[in-house]
């Protein structure tokens, strides 16, 4: 097991005052492998997911229960290493772009594998950004020169060059326009299946939660209110009632043909292409 | 944004002195800190002194708030106290300290100041009072012994004057903190800006223009907690991908440094032309009159307050001129 949180709490208020403190994450337990895993954490704003993220990458230390990351025990009394944590736990922060700062994409890029003391820090650093798809002719640019949507991938390739086995993105998609939002989910899917890391998204966005991911985390308040396979959560109207959630397009459009048209139809699809081909099914069938 | 995005020393309740208008509460620690600076007589200075100690009893401040920014300042407060002491050679000679340094109080004093270095920082509380005791004790120490070869013998003099001055000098540094933490706890840093907008406006006459100058200060007022948002932001990303602030030798910290400065730089002028775009589209010309949000009016509270301090200047005044007669 990678990752694996026991009843942590996390307040941003000074421990001292813990008896009135708010507290923003409230006895959450969780597991997650080291590889293959493609989870969404989602949840309303001030939920207490980027506060999540930032505990599993050891930037927060929890007030009280277990973080054990990669065999590591983050705690607030002994001092562990972090940065072997924070190597093998890629975090990719909402707007990643402003993190950028050296004169040439190439050094920035390899400002993480520098800091990890890497061998082959040039390696890793150009292998990165030929799978965020930039070109090795830009190589020598500056970073600044670079559109919004190639900076936002020259930011990422400066978390991919560490080579973590566990990368958490948080908003990923936030400002992107619909075909820079493919993009990046076809980079994270590539990411989960080819090279088997785990993938981490958190996300408003219930069309990213349901074309890319397995598994679903919902937080309300602090409180991990569910945990399991994505159609769990979306056969579940009651949970997503009470948390108000939403559901993705393809769900939402094949329920509303399902009750317009009165037909037996398997509306839980998670991709448009798959809504298509179980409508064509279900209305050839009838056709016939 | 929460309470802690509050910055500065501003505590938030509502006392007469919070509701007095900022322009009343500027002018009357301007009248007072000169009222400080001519007043030359101990007993006057302990008076005036209660009167800002009633003053702050009845703002219901927490003590402890004007204690802390004393601490801040004791070091400076002992040292010029000392250093009079030490100097000022007239008056009457009180008294005379004879010290013999011998090779045996040399190696304790050397002992203890070593000691001091690997302690002093695990030592919270009353910091300087234990090194005063500390000092205390060594200067006895060399007051009382003459044992194991002597080196040398000095004598340290007290004089009447310099015991005079050395405690106006304490006492007046102590006025000037009370007052300039009154007004600090009391005024939210846009108030104290609007009021030294105003206050100022008149030197437009002569064309300095004070209203881009307040314009530019409550523009930054209004950035440094976004700003500072930003930076912990920033902080964190540059963490994660190994960035380590506190180890490593200097040129690597230096270097990590900029992974902090230059995206903080750029996030500023983005947020700069953002907020200069905005501004223009909203009719903004800088030299133009315009009224101001904030109306501040001078009410029967801050004309009490005034005349308060007129008289404490206008008694000063005559006193010094009585006694220097
Ligand atoms: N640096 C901080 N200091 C104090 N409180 C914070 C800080 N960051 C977030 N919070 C608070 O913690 C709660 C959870 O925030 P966050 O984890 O950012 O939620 P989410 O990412 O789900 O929108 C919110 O109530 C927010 O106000
Ligand atoms: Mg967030």
């Amino acid at each position: 097991m990678a990752i694996n949180l026991s009843q942590v709490n996390f307040s941003y208020e000074p421990v001292k005052k813990r008896k009135t403190n708010h507290f923003v994450l409230k006895d959450i337990d969780l597991k997650i492998e080291g590889k293959d895993e493609f989870i969404a954490i989602v949840g309303h704003t001030g939920s207490g997911k980027s506060t999540l993220a930032q505990i599993l990458n050891a930037l927060l230390v929890c007030n009280s229960g277990v973080v054990d990351i990669f065999g590591k025990v983050v705690s607030r009394k002994k001092k562990v290493k972090l940065k072997n944590i924070r190597q093998q736990i890629g975090l990719v922060f909402q707007f990643p772009e402003y993190q950028l700062f050296e004169e040439t994409i190439l050094k920035d890029v390899m400002f993480g594998p520098k800091n990890f003391k890497m061998a082959n820090r040039e390696e890793l650093a150009k292998k990165a950004l030929e799978t965020v798809g930039i070109s090795p002719d830009m190589f020598e640019e500056s970073p600044f020169a670079l559109s919004g949507g190639q900076m936002r991938r020259v930011a990422i390739a400066g978390i991919l060059a560490s080579n973590p086995n566990v990368l958490i993105f948080d908003e990923p998609t936030v400002g992107l326009d619909p075909l820079g939002k493919k993009e990046l989910l076809d980079l994270l899917k590539k990411l989960n299946e080819e090279e088997h890391k785990s993938i981490i998204i958190i996300t408003h966005d219930m069309e990213v939660v349901s074309s890319a991911c397995k598994r679903v985390i919902v937080l309300d308040q602090g409180i991990k209110v569910f945990d399991g396979e994505k159609d769990e959560l979306f056969k579940n109207d009651e949970l997503i009632k009470a948390h108000s959630l939403d559901y993705p397009n393809s769900i939402k459009i094949l329920k509303e043909i399902k009750e317009k048209l009165n037909i037996d139809i398997n509306i839980y699809q998670y991709t448009i292409e798959d809504a298509f081909l179980e409508l064509k099914r279900v209305l050839g069938d009838s056709h016939e | 944004m929460n309470d802690k995005m509050v910055f500065g020393q501003y505590y938030p309740i509502n006392s007469w002195v919070h509701r007095l208008d900022p322009r009343a509460k500027l002018l009357s620690v301007l009248i007072l800190m000169i009222s400080v600076f001519l007043i030359d007589s101990i007993y006057i200075l302990l008076g005036f002194l209660g009167i800002l100690f009633i003053i702050v009893i009845s703002t219901r401040i927490p003590i402890g708030k004007f204690i802390n920014s004393f601490k801040m300042m004791s070091f400076v407060l002992v040292l010029t106290f000392i250093i009079q002491i030490l100097f000022r050679k007239d008056g009457d000679l009180l008294i005379t300290f004879n010290f013999q340094l011998t090779y045996f109080s040399l190696m304790i004093i050397v002992v203890t100041l070593l000691l001091w270095l690997l302690v002093s920082k695990y030592i919270k509380y009353f910091k300087l009072l234990i090194f005063l005791i500390v000092l205390g004790g060594l200067m006895a120490l060399q007051y009382y012994t003459n044992i194991w070869g002597h080196i040398v013998s000095y004598h340290i003099d007290i004089y009447s004057r310099g015991l005079v001055m050395g405690s106006y000098v304490v006492l007046r540094l102590l006025g000037v903190l009370v007052i300039s933490s009154l007004l600090t706890f009391s005024t939210k840093p846009t108030e104290l800006n609007n009021g030294l907008d105003r206050l100022l406006s008149p030197l437009k006459k002569i064309g300095i223009k004070i209203s881009i100058l307040s314009m530019m200060i409550s523009i930054a007022l209004r950035f440094i907690p976004t700003l500072s948002l930003e930076a912990d932001k920033i902080l964190k990303a540059q963490a994660s991908r190994g960035a380590d602030f506190k180890e490593g030798s200097l040129k690597q910290r230096i270097g990590q440094i900029v992974a902090l400065i230059v995206p903080m730089f750029i996030i500023s002028y983005k947020r700069a032309y953002d907020l200069a775009d905005a501004m223009e589209a909203r009719g903004y010309i800088p030299d133009n009159d315009r009224t101001s949000i904030y109306v501040l009016k001078y009410r029967f509270s801050d004309v009490l307050t005034l005349l308060f301090d007129f008289l404490v200047l206008g008694l000063t005044i005559f006193l010094k001129v009585a006694y220097a007669i």
